[in-house]
């Protein structure tokens, strides 16, 4: 058996306005009833100057006029609510009541709580008011109460008589109290009953039909939700009912259709409401549900074949034959509210009894089982069951709220977390890498240690032991080596390979020695961008050519002007040392080692390097290509 | 006007050249020499020179602690530090302690007296690789972190104490341009760029100095 889950949705977590809501829908219910009452409203308390006629005289009688006293008059009290006679469909009555007139201080105006068939209504022989009764064409039946003002003409001190008229085609005789008193109490009762006996029914029905289409919307949108749909079928069913039954006025041709939509109606909405509530309690039972429908249709089709003739038959037995099947189902719900006990189950079996309270009532005074005046309650029951039912959405669509957001948090929650952990795993790789750059520029320290100053300053160690070097010669040596190792230090820095600023301390520590020495010393940087970035070993390679050109200068050119040009392009970097020496023919031979030293260092690099004859001077040239990185 | 200079360097041969340099001009005026940390700082207490030259590998004291032990009590001295690589690391270090200037072992006589005479002068010797060392300091690391390269002259994202101008000065001295290309640019003389350097460097020893209260404010060390 499936499971109704949105039986549970609201295990725990009712809003307390939930609760507050159904509270006021039983307080709403319990003040309706007892201000639908007429007894209660205007009898429990009756007011000095309202009188209240109990006592009347009827006759069944077609005469357009007041019959006779002697024509046959039965006494009765009211509210007079029999079963009509049988064998006439349409029933002629008068009845009247006599009531005394003390003193004419204030216009009397006489109220009917109900005058459901209509009349006209007589005082002392003449017409004072009319509402249509039912007669060969027509079928009323007015739930609202009459006011009309009795002319002080009519009335004279002492006994005077009301007259009614009216036909019924109902199978009760139905006629309601009279009450006379002045205007200002009797309109207040007037508009109280109004209101509740009429427009509370139309609010009703006009918040059934909304509702329930609203219902039926949501069911399209969502079919997997069965119980919805039955539901708002439910609801739907309920409000053309009573939109139906509270059409005041039917023609008689189309009473027999109009009554067979009733019976539908109203019938099909008992099944629905059956079933629902079998379902919503976890009893479905299909055999129950294809036994229920077969008795509803078999109804109205019994109806439709054998007409109004079967009518009384339909309402007394068949009508109530539903009733076993309802209470069936109600007592389903209420065993699963009572086990369930969540504030839904428990609302909605209170909804159900109270609407079954209501539904019990109105079939007992519509049956005449009990005398009370003929009011129907059953439409502000199924209010009530809308609200629960309204109170249950909302407490899914919040559970679901809920339950999005509290995902949402999840996630986020995780979503942090992953971050965190991201975070640190990268801070890891970072730690990582910064470890393996560390090792790299050790290697590569180790390498330039290797290469650039342990070589030259153990070759200057053997050319010190084993000739006689002159101080000038071991000088220059010796600065070459501070110079290689002023390259490394400046080359240093693992955080951040841009080159130049290793490029201008170079620059700088070139600039003033050129210029102790009284030597021109220009330098260029051409289109040079805001940071070169270039990997450490290509950097101090690239120092080391321009060092040893500029230490060649130095020893062997003899010039006394040198221009270095930095042109930058995207992929290359240009180098141009220049100067205005004797050339580099001339010295060809002792600049043996410090060439082959720069082309070793250029072809490490991969780098173009090439030297040049200038009149006079020489010119070196080194491209570095910049894509190798 | 006679510059007054003292010299604290333990190593007796960079010693001799340092005051036979100093000597050899009429310009300056070697007033005293020590060649340990203590003695510096009875040196420093003794006799007001008007440039101090201290070598930081000294066998006793620090010369960091000498630099400042100088800078507090001789407000008006300058402080030249002297290096053998004038390497960012112990500049930076010599600067935060309140030096002015450095000098290099194996700089020429003639490079000695010009750094004197521009420091007396108000200016102040930079490298590129110290300038981008200052730069880095100044610029918190929200700046480093920037990923595209910034045109020309980068926008300063956190407050430095340093000025504008200065800011600039920093910048280009820090992607390897002279101070006379500096001062072309900026409309300004190479001795004005001389002296935003000084500032620059005065600005960084007050700045270490409040890093340092902050830091051991928060430490607990010094109370608010």
């Amino acid at each position: 058996m499936k499971q109704p889950s949105w039986a549970y949705s609201v295990s725990n977590s009712v809003s307390p306005s939930l609760s507050a809501l159904i509270q006021s829908i039983g307080c709403l219910l319990l003040v309706s009833t007892l201000l639908l009452k007429p007894d209660c409203a205007a009898g429990a308390d009756p007011d000095q100057s309202v009188t209240r006629i109990s006592q009347a005289d009827y006759i069944i009688s077609d005469s357009a006029t007041l019959p006779a006293p002697d024509a046959g008059w039965s006494a009765v009290t009211l509210p007079h609510h029999v079963p009509k006679p049988t064998g006439r469909e349409l029933v002629n009555y008068w009845y009247k009541a006599s009531f005394d007139v003390a003193s004419q201080d204030e216009p009397l105006w006489v109220l009917f709580p109900l005058l459901i068939s209509g009349g006209d209504v007589y005082v002392n022989g003449a017409l004072i008011g009319s509402r249509p009764w039912a007669n060969e064409q027509i079928q009323v039946r007015w739930y609202r109460p009459e006011l009309w003002l009795i002319p002080p003409l009519l009335l004279h001190e002492g006994s005077n008589e009301i007259e009614v008229r009216l036909g019924i085609r109902d199978r009760f005789t139905s006629f309601g109290v009279i009450e006379l008193g002045p205007e200002s109490i009797q309109r207040e009762t007037f508009n109280l009953l109004l209101f509740w006996e009429d427009t509370t029914a139309d609010v009703a029905t006009a918040l059934c039909l909304l509702c329930g289409a609203f219902i039926m919307v949501f069911w399209a949108r969502r079919p997997q939700e069965k119980l919805y749909g039955m539901f708002g079928l439910c609801v739907l069913f309920w409000g053309l009912r009573t939109l139906l039954l509270r059409t005041p006025v039917v023609s008689v041709d189309y009473f027999f259709i109009w009554r067979l939509a009733y019976y539908f109606t109203t019938s099909g909405f008992i099944v629905l409401i059956s079933i629902f509530m079998l379902q919503y309690s976890g009893r479905n039972n299909v055999l129950y549900n294809r036994v229920l429908i077969g008795y509803w249709l078999a109804g109205c089709a019994a109806f439709m074949l054998l007409g109004m003739s079967f009518r009384h038959y339909m309402e007394e037995y068949w009508l109530t034959g539903f009733l076993f099947f309802n209470l069936y189902a109600v007592a389903c719900i209420l065993v699963f509210a009572a086990r369930l006990h969540n504030r839904t189950a428990i609302s909605m079996g209170l909804a159900i009894m109270v609407a079954l309270g209501l539904s019990v009532h109105d079939l007992a005074v519509q049956e005449a089982w009990v005398n009370m005046p003929e009011v129907y309650l059953m439409h502000l029951g199924m209010p009530a069951f809308l609200l629960v039912m309204i109170g249950i959405l909302l407490d899914r669509f919040l559970d679901t709220l809920e339950q999005v957001e509290s995902v949402n948090e999840k996630l986020e929650i995780r979503v942090a977390g992953r971050e965190v952990e991201l975070k640190q795993s990268y801070e890891q790789l970072r730690k990582l890498e910064r470890a393996h750059a560390a090792t790299d520029e050790r290697h590569r320290i180790l390498q330039d240690m290797h290469d650039g100053v342990g070589s030259q300053l153990l070759s200057t160690l053997m050319l010190a032991q084993h000739t006689e070097l002159p101080q000038s010669t071991l000088v220059g040596l010796l600065q070459e080596c501070l110079d290689d190792m002023r390259l490394v230090i400046d080359s240093l820095t693992p955080d951040d390979r841009d080159l130049l600023p290793v490029l201008g301390n170079f620059r700088f520590r070139m600039e003033s020695r050129f210029q102790s020495l009284n030597l021109q010393f220009d330098w260029h940087n051409h289109g040079m961008p805001e940071a070169l970035e270039i990997e450490p070993d290509i950097g101090l390679n690239t120092l080391r050519i321009l060092q040893e050109a500029l230490a060649n200068i130095l020893k062997h050119a003899q010039a006394t002007q040198v221009a270095v040009d930095i042109f930058y392009q995207p992929r290359m970097l240009t180098i141009r040392i220049a100067d205005n020496g004797c050339g580099f023919l001339e010295s060809t031979r002792s600049k043996g080692r410090g060439l082959l030293n720069m082309r070793a260092r250029a072809k490490k690099i991969h780098a173009a390097f090439r030297i040049g004859a200038l009149q006079p001077g020489t010119e070196v040239v080194l491209e570095i290509p910049l894509d190798v990185i | 006007m006679v510059t007054k200079v003292a010299i604290i360097e333990d190593n007796a041969e960079f010693l001799s050249r340092f005051r036979h340099v100093i000597e050899s001009s009429a310009e300056f005026s070697f007033i005293g020499s020590a060649a340990n940390g203590t003695d510096g700082m009875a040196l420093i207490n003794n006799v007001a020179a008007d440039a101090y030259l201290i070598d930081l590998g000294l066998p006793d004291i620090h010369g960091i602690e000498l630099i400042r032990h100088a800078v507090r009590l001789r407000p008006d001295c300058d402080v030249m530090v002297i290096t053998i690589f004038a390497d960012d690391a112990h500049v930076i270090q010599s600067i935060e302690a309140g030096a002015t200037g450095y000098i290099l072992k194996d700089s020429t006589s003639l490079d000695i007296l010009e750094c004197i005479r521009t420091l007396r002068e108000g200016g102040s010797p930079i490298s590129p690789l110290i300038a981008r060392r200052i730069l880095q300091k100044f610029q918190l690391p929200a700046v480093r972190v920037a990923v595209h390269p910034v045109p020309d002259i980068p926008a300063q994202i956190t407050p430095t104490p340093l000025s504008e101008r200065e800011y600039q000065v920093l910048y280009a001295l820090s992607k390897g341009l002279s101070f006379k290309e500096i001062g072309a640019r900026y409309f300004i003389s190479s001795h004005t760029v001389a002296r935003h350097v000084k500032k620059i460097y005065r600005v960084l020893a007050v700045h270490s100095r409040g890093e340092a209260v902050y830091e051991a404010t928060k430490l607990g060390i010094l109370s608010q």
